[in-house]
């Protein structure tokens, strides 16, 4: 006879010993927000490393639920503040980058959109991020700071997503950051209004005592001219 | 005298239990941590009731609609043999196994505003789905419709044709038979299949967020509302996931209980 707890105990161990040779140990796991994905992207040929992409408040939300990981990139200081504060992230944050926020318009602009305040018509299909995540708080700071009332047609849960409905020309006009409004070729508004709302792309080891492999990673993240040259294209700014 | 008792094979109900442990262990695991003393509190925020609100009456109108043009496909899935049939069925049955972010996607280019049949509801009527409520409706009715499709189109084989024919041998009209023979036989897979795919259409979350957006008291749902909670107040996101989870359950057991689902 088969105790049912002995199954429970098997089928346990089997998935734990499938998850252990899922990762080769000797590959350094980065976890990096969306926007860095060209970024990491552009490393991964030449180093031992595997990326595990999502929103900088998942990819805290997973460390806290104990994902393994040996490096943390966060889209904002304050994403990174939560995980040290959790103690998921035990190493020293450093700044990688910097992003902005632009406005950004659909094909051939049929919002008509010319200044930042052109936000407020009500007649314009208007994207934001959602205030939960970065850019959405950036965005709320930065109309608040501007003195703008915008009624937005809808608050995306992250950036990719709305940069993608005004590439498709479902929205009008968004506010997103430089790098993704590059990403996908959007025209942008000229308007130095917004330039000084920036965030910072923090790095940090999960470790306080990392591998020197793993420092070694992040010291080529941030001072590699190879990389420098990547950010910059993607329209990131320097620290 | 009762029967005899049947051998069962003990080593079936072990491997049972684990998939059922594999289905309630996530949900065991959420209800330990939800914060039921401030479970009330949280419930009756604005937030949480507005995304209520959007969520009753956007799941309500896709079930409408999945009745409305569920029932003549599942009758044709049921009654007409025709070519390709297989790959008819395919189709209908793609939204059940299509990530939902795709749908959502899809959606867009179809009904979008520079979609394919979106660009010209916009340029004729001035009609724009996206970013609205009817917006929302279209995508939940999208990822439901097969729920209601397949209950009922079983509903209507295991019915069989006999009834039917027997109306039709009485030369009740075809139109007629339908209504007055066909539909009041197999209400039971029609309510089952109703409840099913508005609870599908409760839980819809990524052709919703793709297709119509997140704007409270417009396209936020309370599936939305917990996943943007989850960012930064995973106490609200739980106690929302307790109501998705209560609501669902509810009709689930009530749908075996009163339709006796087969």
């Amino acid at each position: 006879m088969i105790n049912p707890i002995k199954i429970v105990l098997i089928t346990a161990v089997l998935a734990s010993g499938c998850s252990a040779t899922g990762v080769s140990s000797a590959e350094i796991v980065v976890m990096a927000p969306s926007s860095m994905v060209d970024v990491i992207e552009s490393i991964v040929d030449d180093q031992s490393v595997a990326p595990s992409y999502a929103g900088s408040s998942s990819l805290v939300a997973q460390l806290r639920d104990g994902a393994r990981a040996d490096i943390l990139i966060t889209a904002s200081r304050e994403t990174m503040q939560v995980a040290v504060v959790e103690e998921s992230v035990l190493g020293e944050p450093r700044l990688l980058a910097t992003n902005h926020l632009v406005v950004a318009v659909a094909d051939g602009n049929p919002g008509a959109i010319t200044a930042i305040t052109d936000l407020e018509q009500s007649n314009r299909l208007v994207g934001m991020c959602s205030v939960e995540v970065p850019c959405g708080a950036l965005a709320a700071e930065a109309l608040t700071a501007l003195h703008l009332t915008v009624a937005a047609d809808t608050f995306e849960p992250n950036v990719r997503s709305l940069a993608t409905k005004i590439q498709l020309g479902e929205l009008d006009v968004g506010l997103i950051y430089r790098t993704d409004a590059d990403a996908l070729g959007l025209e942008v508004v000229a308007t130095d209004r917004l330039s000084e709302f920036t965030t910072d792309y923090l790095i940090a080891p999960i470790s306080d005592q990392p591998e020197p492999e793993v420092e070694a990673l992040i010291d080529h993240l941030i001072s590699s001219t190879s990389v420098r040259a990547v950010l910059d294209d993607l329209g990131f700014g320097s620290p | 005298m009762s029967p005899p008792p049947t051998r069962q094979p003990r080593i079936l109900i072990g491997a049972a239990a684990v998939a059922l442990t594999l289905l309630m262990l996530p949900l065991a695991g959420m209800l330990q941590r939800v914060p039921w003393s401030t479970l009330v509190d949280r419930l009756s925020d604005p937030a949480v009731t507005n995304a209520l609100r959007v969520s009753i009456v956007v799941s309500l109108w896709a079930a409408v609609l999945c009745v409305i043009l569920g029932m003549p496909l599942a009758w044709v899935m049921a009654r007409v043999d025709f070519i390709g049939k297989n790959v008819v069925r395919a189709f209908v049955m793609l939204p059940m196994v299509l990530p939902p972010v795709v749908a959502g996607t899809a959606l867009l280019f179809a009904l979008g505003r520079r979609g394919l049949l979106g660009q010209w509801l916009d340029r004729w009527f001035g009609l724009t789905l996206p970013f609205t409520t009817a917006g929302a409706v279209v995508a939940a009715t999208f990822v439901a419709l097969p729920f209601f499709v397949t209950t009922v189109e079983s509903g209507l084989r295991q019915h069989g044709e006999s009834l039917d024919e027997a109306a039709a041998a009485c030369s009740a009209n075809p139109m007629s038979t339908f209504i007055h023979v066909t539909i009041p036989s197999i209400r039971g897979a029609i309510g089952a299949g109703a409840a099913l795919s508005w609870a599908r259409a409760l839980g819809e979350f990524g052709a919703t967020v793709t297709f119509a957006g997140n704007l409270g008291g417009r396209t936020r749902t309370l599936p939305l509302a917990t996943f943007l909670a989850l960012e930064n107040d995973p106490g609200a996101a739980l106690a929302m996931s307790v109501l998705l989870m209560t609501v669902s359950l509810i009709v689930l057991i009530a749908l075996r209980g009163r339709w006796g689902m087969r």
